[in-house]
């Protein structure tokens, strides 16, 4: 045997794990099996849920907004009706009110 | 205790449905030949939104809020004709029939040869005017608790009148007056 062989011969020469590897081993896994279990809350997942309900939120915030905009809508021309009805009332009593004053001062005469 | 919840609830709603007149179909008829019409439809639901957006800092506002609150509904047709004869008294002879009902009282009725007002209240506080011109009609129901005093509340504001003063005392006699 030569030198070559010999030194080929050393390379080769199986030669048994370090105690510490088995465990460094068993603790990667054991954080590569954490890693996988998290919750996907920090993924895509919650990315999801979240984007859900902000579209939610918007929905139902628009949907309130059209709402109370028509109520608004509405109500300021209820409110614009009720006033030219008083003022309809209000000249249609004065009208009254003029025919029968000069009846009313005659008999106070 | 609940039925004479039911029963009153009932009374209340049938005593404001006696207030409202039933406005003829014939004056729909009319808006047509007018030149001009107004109609005001507001029953409880509008009033109340109405009332939601009345500013009570603003003392036209807040008179008007603070009577609009006892009403149930204001309804007025109001008409303008091109001429005269464009209406007659047949068009409103069916409005005229319901207050003949003992529930009306006329308070105010004045006749000229061309012009008649004539203002009615209902016993349980509602009010009707009519008001007929050779060329124009007008027609104003308000239904709710809502006296002379309360019109005579707003008073400078809408151009309306204060009946109170003019009128003193109310005894609640008709004020007729019959003319040429």
């Amino acid at each position: 045997m030569d030198r070559f062989e010999q030194e080929l011969k050393d390379a080769l020469k199986r030669e048994p794990a370090p105690e510490w590897l088995a465990d460094a081993v068993m603790a990667r896994l054991g954080a590569e099996r954490q890693k996988k279990q998290k919750p996907e809350w920090f993924g895509w997942a919650r990315l999801r849920w979240v984007a859900a309900s902000m579209a939610l939120v918007a929905v139902v915030g628009g949907v309130r907004f059209e709402q109370q905009r028509e109520e608004r809508i509405r109500g300021e021309q209820a409110k614009q009706e009720l006033m030219a009805a008083f003022q309809v009332t209000g000249m249609k009593l004065r009208q009254a009110e003029e025919r029968v004053l000069p009846v009313i001062h005659r008999g106070q005469e | 205790m609940r039925t004479k919840l039911v029963v009153c609830l009932f009374a209340v709603a049938g005593m404001m449905a006696a207030q409202q007149v039933k406005l003829p179909a014939s004056l729909d008829k009319l808006a047509e030949k007018a030149k001009e019409s107004t109609s005001v439809t507001l029953g409880p639901e509008m009033l109340s939104l109405a009332t939601k957006f009345m500013d009570s800092k603003k003392s036209d506002e807040a008179e008007a809020k603070k009577i609009a609150t006892k009403l149930r509904g204001v309804y007025i047709r109001s008409f303008e004709f091109e001429k005269e004869g464009d209406y007659t008294d047949a068009d409103f002879s069916d409005l005229r029939a319901q207050l003949k009902s003992p529930e009306w009282t006329p308070i105010v009725v004045t006749k000229s040869k061309k012009e008649t007002s004539e203002i009615y209240t209902h016993r349980d506080g509602g009010m009707l005017i009519l008001s007929a011109e050779p060329r124009e009609l007008t027609i104003v129901n308000i239904v709710g608790n809502i006296t002379a005093e309360d019109i005579g509340g707003l008073s400078g504001q809408f151009g309306v009148p204060n009946i109170k003063s003019t009128h003193g005392k109310s005894t609640g006699a008709a004020v007729k007056k019959d003319e040429e």
